[in-house]
């Protein structure tokens, strides 16, 4: 049984799949409703096309939450199993590049992290620009290092500079220490630590507090972006060109079939 | 008040370094005065982080000094005895090596810092995962700054890694931190009295490795990745390192200045 965040969203605006789009004044609501919220294709695409729709809406920021026990518990290696090897690759790529279209978003993006965001769906979490995480429950853990796997070289770039330099970045990414709420605020993961009934009310808050009354000229904060995570676009590039992601996909797929 | 007065008899002793064991982590106890560094500190201290690798039930080590001392840097009176520029070169090659192996350890690390951590001293806890430091007494300092020496390329990346927005305060500034001021600017994790140093020290290793531990090659790769550029500036360095006629100027005026 899922419970849902208190904050009273209006009807939604689309449904993709399990994903669903609602609009809380001039903030666009992204909310995951598929338990663990596994990394997938599906969950890609709809993903993206949620993106698309609150892109051509002129709305002034992005909350992505879900409902229940987790917020993403990291990428479905179940389906791994069953799917191709190129299929795998593809996927790789495909995620890959949503992690950069969030990370370089036109409006200011905020992850509400409602319950356990593992391993990706850490990644994802710290890719927006803003974190809240719920107080009473559920961690935040960069948990690779305890499972045998590895980053690509660019989510290092990223998560530096996002968790940035520090005990905070080693603790997390080499040590794989998982944050409650209040542990990921004291150690500069997270803004806010609200409970659970005030998690999205005051996302919502803190949103507005950044964009106060205009929002952000979204080509100016396009380019600020760019220009801020340059390494991490170079690193991306490099990546991409070097065949590093796919090299990825097919070292997880290899796993993934043990 | 020593750490190691809650230990057991050291499994293994070499020099003034002692091997002990608090449950699966190894501690190893640094028993030589200022715990300067030289070749023999160095030796001795490799054969313990051997033994402790080989060791498979074991899940992090600590280290730790005994009295005033955690490390007090270089052993500048000895390196002023070296008889040859190629002696020169392979201590310095044989401490970078020495920091890159805590460094990228497959089992976390932790530096309980006792007292003084100065210099070299200061560079070796900051190799560990994790540091603790007494909040009663000694301080931690970069002081290179002021005796006129400079780090080699692959030390400012890895501090900087590690320390982050502080980095122009220690490093450039050559600030002094007790231990409370180092806790408040995230330079350690705790700062204990110095009569819990050990038994925190444990204890916050333990609630990194949880029940089972780090799988040790994973640990490992996260580390290489981690400190990626880190280590690529250390190979370049190492076939410069020691070689420098600057470098052994300034070590040996330093060294007629302190005598």
């Amino acid at each position: 049984m899922s419970v849902k965040s208190s904050a009273h969203l209006n009807a939604p605006v689309r449904n993709v799949g399990t994903m669903t789009l609602y609009f809380v004044d001039d903030i666009a609501v992204i909310v995951m409703d598929n338990g663990e919220n596994r990394l997938n294709d599906t969950f890609v695409i709809a993903f993206n096309e949620l993106l698309d729709d609150v892109e051509s809406n002129s709305c002034r920021g992005l909350i992505t939450t879900s409902v229940g026990k987790f917020y993403c518990n990291g990428l479905d290696l179940a389906w791994m199993n069953e799917i191709s090897k190129e299929q795998t690759r593809d996927f790789f790529l495909k995620f890959s590049k949503l992690i950069m279209r969030l990370l370089l978003f036109p409006v200011p993006s905020l992850a509400a992290v409602n319950g356990h965001a593992f391993a990706g769906g850490a990644l994802l979490a710290i890719t927006h620009d803003l974190q809240v995480q719920r107080r009473d429950t559920g961690w935040l853990c960069f948990n690779e290092v305890f499972i045998n796997k590895q980053f690509i070289k660019f989510h290092y770039t990223l998560m530096r500079t996002k968790i940035g330099t520090g005990h905070s970045y080693t603790d997390a990414v080499i040590l794989g220490k998982r944050y409650t709420g209040p542990e990921a605020l004291i150690n500069g993961l997270v803004h806010a630590a609200p409970s659970m009934p005030l998690l999205l009310s005051e996302s919502i808050q803190l949103l507005k507090s950044f964009y106060g009354k205009s929002g952000y000229p979204r080509e100016s904060l396009q380019l600020m972006k760019s220009d801020v995570y340059r390494d991490v676009i170079n690193q991306y590039q490099q990546d991409l060109s070097e065949g590093h992601i796919i090299n990825k996909g097919d070292i997880i797929a290899k796993k993934a079939k043990l | 008040m020593n750490v190691s007065d809650h230990l057991h008899k050291p499994v293994k002793t070499l020099n003034g370094l002692e091997l002990h064991y608090v449950g699966d982590f190894a501690v190893i106890v640094m028993d030589r005065g200022e715990n300067r560094l030289n070749t023999d500190f160095l030796d001795c201290f490799n054969e313990l982080m051997d033994d402790v690798e080989r060791n498979s039930s074991c899940k992090g080590l600590i280290t730790t000094g005994k009295g005033k001392f955690y490390g007090n840097g270089l052993d500048l009176k000895w390196i002023a005895g070296l008889k040859s520029p190629e002696m020169f070169h392979e201590f310095f090659v044989k401490i970078s090596l020495w920091l890159k192996r805590i460094l990228v350890f497959p089992l976390p690390t932790l530096a309980a810092i006792n007292g003084h951590a100065y210099a070299g001293g200061a560079l070796m806890a900051f190799a560990h995962d994790l540091r603790v430091q007494n909040k009663e007494k000694g301080w931690l300092c970069f002081n290179e700054v002021f005796i006129s020496r400079q780090f080699q390329p692959f030390h400012y990346l890895y501090i900087r890694t590690k320390i982050g927005q502080n980095y122009t305060e220690a490093i450039v500034l050559g600030k002094r931190y007790t231990g409370s001021e180092a806790l408040s600017n995230g330079l350690v994790h705790a700062a204990p009295s110095m009569s819990l140093l050990l038994s925190e020290s444990v204890q916050l290793l333990k609630s990194f490795c949880g029940k089972s531990g780090y799988p040790r090659e994973s640990l490992h790769l996260m580390k290489c990745d981690v400190y990626r550029d880190v280590l690529e500036q250390h190979q370049r360095d190492m076939s410069g390192i020691g070689r420098e006629k600057k470098e052994t100027k300034i070590v040996a005026n330093d060294v007629k200045s302190r005598l």
